[in-house]
């Protein structure tokens, strides 16, 4: 499967993807990284993120590795990574995303020429 | 609270699917109970929520992905923040469904209502009295030294050699008599040493008494707040004080602070606590006081256990007599156990078989609330084939079980408001036998506990219409309900939901019929001795030498016996039916003859006129006569259990049997009583007319045989003739003594019943609710085969037929699963028989009268079917 056959992305996977770019994390490090990112206003539950980690990494877009601290809690037991097909995926989604934006921005929906005219 | 939250993410990880639990489980509950530290307030409940929430989205998505495979990308579900926006739609969405239809609606949340309120008033009550930890610090280090009372010098033996103990108290509830303007019978406690510094108590006015003051005979005493209040007006200047009790001066020296709570267990509820009296009670024979211990640092309830098993070894080389049986056994090992277990004791099986039978009925009005939501489901079939048609089937799902969460919920607020007003009532009718009842209340755990409830149960209800609503194609569905024709399914799904509710119905009830007929069982056979004109009357005596006890009780059996009416009296330490309920009062020793021992043989010290007045059979030899009185080390009287044990074959009549040094004569055999309560084992006992270890009670209860009942204050003026400092009791027939001693078995059978009724309502309506619905269904079939002649009589009478074998399967299931189970009853009414062939006919004749009800109106409906208005509107 090619990147581009797993767009779009749902919001929520786009989020997990985002935070592994920078290094394996485990569930408590990914759940505190996506919060970190979008603010309090929306949290992310355990059951779900699991649930689409175990979706991703059937998919091959995240893998699986023992987590440094063999004696922790079920939760920091396993690390999570991007796959090589991963990383396409998420700079896939990110350049998708990237062209709504620019269509949304042409169309003077962002708020940015708002004040301006159209001289 | 996290605690609380966190046992219902895993109860609700329960029900996911095994694949998602073993893989994701563990990681999901770690992360959830991680994600809630060190949050609070509504961070924290948003947190909750939110975890709940996800799970059972989860939880729902994932069962859709094993009975309909993986979906692809597109369909996946939608949480978490893509959510955010259409979360409030589907809300809305919902409400909207939920206000279209309120009948139904309120119909659901009637039921789960009362599901709900049933399971967290007996949830509230477990808690309440099994669960939460008693009122003292640190309560789970508070050890109870299990087998009954232990005499004085073990106590001080234990308190210098266990190291595991970092303290250790013993102490005992009496009564005595508090001289005033009358003469009051108040409870007191002796403590010993370490009482207070166990229990980390303060004063509230004065001072406490030290150690060295509770084991000497200085006389002291500190008062309870409630008695404080309640004999005396809460007077500021009580310290110092005198009260004189049982004739004794005693100095008041403080006030225990008002949130001490006594442990019943050990001291009973006292008004005044006083130092201990060990007069007389030095020798290890003498097993008086009830110890406790509190865990050193660091110590554990293993370590308390060996230590005190290697004391009672030690013991045993000093006196084997008194610690070795006769196969050179331990006689005791002084198992310590927490003061919460000591506390809940026999609470315990019958409140968790409540639970189970409050559990079921939960259970049934799920079913029940279920197969309401899947009727509208079906009814709802075109409009939700024509969403999904458009794509927006995980939405349905999403909406589905937001409906069923908003049902719930209400539901659980019903809940909530009937486990008040159940709690309440639990307090308002428990025979007061039952531990820290009067301390319920609804809190926030159990407000939690009701919460989760009801969101299991909204899953439970919300999950099959939401799993039916993604089963068959868009397209099926539309034409088939433009057809008018509804789906074979829902009948089906209906059906089965009644065999499961009658199933749950039927055990519960067949479980309560047991032990209803269990206790009417009990109450009617013979207790050994003939209760009707028998009147018990309770005499304190008041501080008496025991030369004195023994001589004024005579003169007061005298008295008694000459009032007019009366045809016999006598008395006894205790009599028939006073102690009951698995507890035992007052003396249990050892009976010798020829080498063979019983073990444990009680004993019941009375007067002459006993057995007659109770109209208990002396089975051979003679009852005592006025002149064994006196006697010290005086003749005997065993019940057939004992001559049994201790005699074999031999006839006992005139052999002298042994009691440690005593040589007793037996001189009776009376036929056994019940004297512990119906429910009891008769056990090897023996009667005298003095107390072996030498002494007689000055507390003791007169029966009287009289045509008519005798009153109080006749007895009462009789009895201050000769002897004026007695206080005399409220006369009670030894019927009622007898009705009262199973008052706590009635109790659990009467909730118990409450509950095997309204599940067999439940059940009964959704087995007609299904019935109506099928006739409804079928109704042009109906119509076709009655316009070819079929008789209405047989249509009607196959719609019978359909609703007794829809019950009939359930009761069989019911019957099977009771089966294993049976033995269960025996916890809430010891010695019921398990399965009793009245109730099980009994269970049959109910469940056949609830089915003809149930099935009447749809039976009616489908016998008044006008052929040609069926085929022409069908």
């Amino acid at each position: 499967m090619t990147a581009n056959e797993h767009l779009p992305l749902s919001p929520r996977d786009f989020l997990i993807l985002l935070v592994l770019v920078d290094g394996p994390l485990h569930g408590w490090g990914i759940l505190k990284a996506v919060e970190e990112r979008v603010g309090d206003e929306v949290l992310l539950d355990p059951a779900n993120l699991y649930r689409s980690m175990k979706r991703l990494k059937r998919d091959g877009i995240v893998d699986e590795a023992a987590g440094q601290d063999e004696g922790a809690s079920a939760d920091q037991r396993r690390d999570f990574d991007l796959t090589d097909l991963g990383r396409a995926v998420v700079r896939a989604e990110a350049a998708r995303l990237a062209r709504l934006t620019q269509v949304a921005q042409a169309a003077d929906l962002l708020g940015r020429g708002a004040s301006g005219s159209r001289g | 609270m996290s605690t609380v939250a966190a046992l219902v993410y895993r109860i609700l990880l329960l029900l996911s699917p095994p694949g998602f639990r073993r893989e994701c489980g563990g990681a999901a509950q770690a992360l959830f109970e991680r994600s809630l530290i060190g949050r609070s307030g509504r961070e924290l409940m948003r947190r909750v929520l939110r975890g709940w929430w996800g799970l059972m989205q989860v939880t729902a998505a994932e069962w859709e992905e094993q009975f309909f495979g993986v979906p692809n990308a597109k369909r996946q579900w939608r949480g978490g923040v893509a959510m955010s926006i259409s979360k409030m739609t589907t809300l809305r969405q919902a409400v909207r469904s939920v206000v279209r239809s309120p009948a139904l609606s309120l119909g659901v949340i009637g039921l789960l209502g009362l599901g709900v309120g049933a399971t967290v008033t007996v949830l509230s009550v477990v808690d309440g009295v099994l669960i939460r930890s008693l009122p003292y610090p640190e309560s789970d280090r508070i050890l109870l030294v299990d087998e009954g009372a232990h005499s004085w010098p073990d106590f001080i033996d234990w308190r210098e050699t266990v190291p595991a103990f970092q303290v250790m108290a013993a102490g005992s509830g009496y009564s005595v008599i508090l001289a005033g303007d009358v003469l009051q019978d108040i409870p007191v406690a002796r403590v010993s040493g370490g009482f207070f510094e166990l229990f980390d108590l303060e004063a509230r006015v004065g001072r406490l008494p030290t150690d060295e003051e509770l084991e000497s005979d200085v006389p002291v005493g500190v008062l309870s707040h409630p008695a404080w209040e309640r004999r005396w007006g809460a007077d500021p200047d009580i310290v110092g004080r005198t009260v004189t009790l049982n004739g004794q001066p005693v100095e008041v020296i403080g006030v225990l602070s008002a949130d001490f709570v006594p442990p019943q267990a050990i001291t009973g509820t006292p008004d005044i606590i006083l130092p201990i009296d060990q007069d007389g009670n030095l020798t290890r024979h003498d097993r008086s006081y009830t110890v406790l211990g509190r865990l050193a640092e660091g110590a554990t309830i293993a370590q308390a256990r060996a230590g005190l098993r290697s004391r009672a070894e030690a013991f045993a080389t000093i006196e084997p007599d008194l610690y070795l049986d006769s196969d050179g056994a331990l006689r005791r090992t002084f198992p310590p156990v927490t003061l919460q277990e000591a506390t809940s004791g026999d609470a315990r099986p019958p409140l968790l078989i409540l639970l189970t039978g409050a559990g079921l009925l939960l259970l049934v009005a799920i079913g029940n609330a279920a197969s309401l939501l899947l009727a509208r489901g079906e009814a709802r079939q075109g409009e939700l084939a024509v969403r999904r048609a458009l794509g927006g089937g995980p939405s349905i799902r999403h909406q589905l079980l937001t409906e069923a969460t908003l049902l719930s919920l209400a539901g659980g607020a019903l809940g909530l408001l009937a486990a008040m007003a159940g709690v309440r009532l639990v307090q308002a009718f428990e025979p007061g036998d039952l531990p820290r009842v009067e301390a319920l209340a609804i809190d926030l755990r159990v407000t939690a506990m009701a919460t989760a409830l009801a969101l299991l149960a909204g899953l439970l209800v919300g999950v099959i219409p939401a799993v039916r609503s993604g089963r068959s194609s868009p397209a099926t569905t539309l034409r088939r309900a433009e057809a008018g024709a509804r789906g074979r399914h829902a009948g089906t799904a209906g059906r089965w939901l009644v065999v499961a509710e009658a199933t749950l119905a039927s055990l519960l009830l067949v479980g309560s019929l047991t032990v209803v007929e269990g206790l009417r069982g009990l109450l009617s056979s013979d207790p050994g001795f003939d209760p009707a004109n028998v009147w018990t009357v309770s005499i304190n005596m008041g501080q008496l030498s025991d030369e004195e006890s023994s001589t004024t009780g005579e003169q007061i059996r005298a008295t008694l016996s000459d009032m007019p009416g009366v045809n016999a009296a006598g008395a006894g330490r205790t009599v028939p039916f006073q102690v009951v309920g698995g507890s035992r009062c007052c003396w249990v020793g050892e009976l010798e003859y020829n080498g063979v021992e019983v073990d444990r043989i009680w004993i019941h010290p009375v007067t002459p006129g006993y057995f007659e007045a109770l109209g208990i059979t002396v089975a051979a030899g003679r009852s005592f006569r006025d002149e064994d009185h006196t006697t010290t080390n005086g003749p005997i009287i065993l019940n057939q259990t004992a001559a049994r044990e201790v005699f074999g074959d031999q006839d006992p009549i005139g052999r002298i049997a042994r009691f440690g040094e005593q040589p007793l004569e037996v001189i009776g055999v009376i036929e056994d009583v019940n004297h512990w309560g119906a429910d009891q084992d008769v056990e090897a006992e023996f009667y005298g007319t003095h107390d072996p270890f030498g002494g007689w009670a000055s507390n003791l209860t007169f029966v009287m045989r009289a045509e008519s009942a005798p009153s109080t204050t006749a007895i009462a003026a009789a009895v201050a003739d000769v002897a004026p400092q007695a206080i005399v009791s409220d006369v009670m027939s030894m019927e009622s003594r007898m009705s009262d001693s199973l008052s706590r078995q009635r109790f659990y059978s009467m909730i118990l019943s409450i509950f095997a009724g309204f599940s067999l309502v439940l059940a009964m309506s959704g087995l007609g609710g299904t019935l109506l619905y099928d006739a409804r269904q079928r109704r042009h079939e109906l119509g076709v085969r009655m316009a070819l002649g079929a008789p209405a009589t047989r249509m009607a009478r196959g719609v019978l037929v359909r609703g007794l074998l829809t019950v009939g399967t359930g009761a069989v299931l019911g019957l099977l699963a009771y089966w294993p189970l049976r033995r269960f009853t025996e916890t809430v009414a010891p010695g019921v028989n398990a399965v009793d062939v009245s109730a099980l006919a009994g269970f049959g004749g109910l469940l056949f009268v609830a089915v003809l009800l149930a099935s009447w109106v749809p039976a009616r409906l489908v016998a008044a079917t006008d052929p040609a208005k069926a085929l022409r509107d069908g």
